[in-house]
């Protein structure tokens, strides 16, 4: 049992392309901290140089009290449970989550008894005899668990454990790594690309962003007080919608392309600071959630977009919607509409999460109410949140 | 297509190793039934032959095998320069057999040869060894031309084959807490076991049917004494021309190696290596 300590560290690679920079991140022992961020974000870096599988450009690794930047991964006392599962293929089972206690060259019927108490934690007890080959995807994530926890590790490492699982698997496994998590109680660094992940498994959340750690705290400070525009539009799905305002020189509305929108001074009272953009550009954050029908019967002011698509997913209706208000386009769905996995341009369109029961129709214009002391406002040059 | 030039050939084969056989079109063949077969058994030079042929492989190809192997394990990472060694270890494959063993030839030859000077350097006088008019230096020359010459093909076959085994694998079983032998012996050998049985299979196969380098540096001398079964089988046939006597040798020859491949396969299917 061990926390884990990362003071300063920076991985530059040969071809002086700089994955992580200047990286300080502590893992209390016991503590589940979801690392999360784009691809080529840097943070499955992190987790190899913790593993001892990149080498640390500089700064220090600690496990404990013990630097581990030169310390080979055998040597660690950590166990890690990899994306593509990393299972021997043609070890059964049993050898599979024996093997770590064979190359410590335990007795045999010690390995044999850990192995049968892993796979009773994990459900797993029938399938011992098994090939990696003759299990479903779901069944090897858990043998691959199994060959982590039966180690009984200083430090638990998961890089994007889940993300070769369906999405009906993924919630179930998600739920089985939590209790796991819990049960051996070890410090751990848990990878993913995936803010639902981070935001359920997570006692902490560490976003970041080509190699820079844009914020670290528990899930719902995350989620309320978002650091940046980085963070605002990662966290939270559908992602918070930014759009383009200008603060009016008195202080009392922020325009919206063509929408003055009332500010009540409840907005000035948890970010002094707002006062200095008098006049000024500001981004204006809402998130789709904090946008309602005006039927729902809600306090606030009304906007007005046109519906250009409406999902109806059963306990809520996602209405994408356009407005002559520029919308900033977070670096996430950039990369979706790069890759086409987004139907509409993101860019133009806002999102609204309202209650279903309500008619809505594509093409109309429609007033969504919200409260505007629930805005975020973000300085449109550093993109930081605008704060105290 | 098949049926043309391959079981047709080799029915004809069997067929002719019964007979005393000519080349000559409309030469009387007498029927010799197994007498060809049986002849064989008496031959002391066969079993020189099978002797050298067996030496051949005991000694080429775990030495292949082994120096690929390492060649392919220190070359797998893309470093800078790997593809200049990977080439050098592959180019003896592409090069004509006939036309290095008379550069062997010229190497180890006594008047003149490179080792003799070699030698003679660190002996600190002159070396005249006739390197490939004695039996073991002639077998040894033609034993590290076929070693240099055939370690290539196995580098590349091992080298795909390395680089086929997923790189997390290697990974989890270093954080597992295994060395680097263990790691070799639990997880890269038993990746590459196909690949092994392959090689292993085809590197027999081809040493069984050892050749062109004894024909062209010895000619299976002297007095017979490097002479494998294919250059003697060849030497009946084609300078006796006993050729119902060869194709018998060439038969029993290939009911050998079919029963040695199919032991190979097996016995390395059934290993956990």
């Amino acid at each position: 049992m061990a926390s884990i300590s990362l003071d300063g560290v920076t991985k530059v690679y040969p071809n002086g392309y700089e994955a992580v920079h200047d990286l300080d991140l502590q893992i209390a022992d016991g503590e589940l901290l979801v690392m999360v961020g784009p691809s080529g974000c840097g943070k499955t870096t992190v987790l190899r140089m913790i593993a001892g599988l990149e080498d640390v450009t500089s700064g220090t690794v600690k496990i404990g009290d013990r630097t581990m930047n030169d310390v080979a991964p055998r040597d660690r006392d950590i166990a890690m449970v990899f994306q593509s599962y990393a299972l021997y293929p043609q070890m059964s089972v049993a050898q599979n989550i024996g093997f770590a206690l064979r190359m410590k060259k335990l007795p045999k019927t010690e390995i044999d008894r850990r192995v049968r108490d892993a796979a009773n934690v994990l459900g797993i007890t029938d399938w011992l005899s098994r090939k990696p080959a003759q299990l479903s995807g779901g069944q090897r994530q858990r043998v691959a668990m199994g060959r982590a926890i039966v180690r009984e590790p200083s430090v638990f490492l998961m890089d994007e454990p889940l993300s070769n699982l369906d999405a009906k698997l993924r919630v179930q496994m998600r739920a089985e790594v939590a209790r796991v998590q819990q049960r051996i109680g070890v410090a751990t660094l848990y990878v993913t690309h995936d803010q639902t992940e981070a935001m359920t498994l997570g006692h902490r959340v560490a976003v970041m962003r080509a190699g820079q750690l844009q914020q670290c705290d528990a899930p719902q400070a995350l989620y309320d007080r978002p650091k940046n525009m980085f963070v605002a539009g990662f966290v939270g799905s559908p992602a918070m919608n930014l759009l383009e305002g200008h603060l009016a020189d008195d202080l009392q509305s922020v325009t919206l392309g063509s929408q003055s929108v009332p500010l009540p001074t409840g907005v000035y009272d948890r970010r002094p600071q707002l006062r200095n953009y008098a006049g000024q550009a500001v981004i204006v954050g809402v998130r789709p959630e904090d946008l309602h029908s005006p039927d729902a019967g809600r306090p606030g002011v009304d906007i007005e977009g046109v519906v250009e698509l409406v999902e109806a997913l059963g306990a809520e209706l996602l209405v994408h919607f356009s407005m002559d208000a520029r919308l900033v386009q977070s670096e996430l769905s950039r990369h979706a509409n790069e890759s086409g996995e987004e139907d509409i341009d993101s860019e133009q369109v806002a999102v609204a999460r309202i209650e279903p029961g309500h008619v809505v129709r594509l093409g109309e214009r429609y007033r969504f109410r919200v409260e505007p002391e629930r805005f975020e406002f973000f300085n449109p040059t550093s993109e930081d949140a605008i704060w105290g | 297509m098949y049926a043309l030039f391959t079981v047709y050939p080799i029915y004809r084969q069997f067929d002719i190793s019964f007979y005393n056989w000519h080349i000559f079109p409309g030469a009387n063949n007498p029927f010799m039934g197994w007498s060809n077969y049986t002849a064989i058994f008496h031959d002391p030079v066969v079993r020189t032959a099978a002797f050298n042929s067996f030496l051949f492989i005991v000694v080429t190809v775990p030495i292949q095998m082994a120096i690929g192997l390492f060649a392919a394990a220190m070359l797998t990472d893309r470093l800078p320069g790997s593809m200049f060694w990977r080439a050098a270890v592959y180019i003896p494959v592409v090069t004509s057999w006939v036309v290095v063993s008379w550069v062997f030839s010229y190497l180890f030859a006594s008047q003149g040869g490179v080792m003799n000077a070699v030698v003679g350097f660190f002996a600190g006088h002159t070396v005249s060894v006739n390197w490939t008019a004695q039996t073991w230096t002639a077998n040894m020359v033609i034993w590290l031309l076929s070693i240099w010459k055939g370690v290539g093909w196995s580098f590349i076959i091992f080298l795909a084959a390395l680089d086929g085994i997923p790189r997390q694998l290697l990974e989890s079983a270093r954080i597992d807490g295994a060395t680097e032998f263990r790691v070799w012996r639990h997880v890269v050998l038993p990746s590459i076991r196909g690949a092994v049985t392959f090689v292993t299979v085809l590197l027999v196969i081809g040493a069984a049917q050892v050749f062109t380098q004894i024909f062209e540096i010895t000619k299976g001398g002297p007095y017979n004494s490097t002479q494998s079964m294919m250059t003697y089988m060849y030497q009946q046939a084609f300078s006796n021309f006993a050729f119902g006597y060869a194709a018998a040798l060439a038969s029993l020859l290939a009911v050998v190696l079919f029963g040695l491949s199919a032991a190979e396969i097996r016995i390395l299917r059934r290993q956990d290596l």
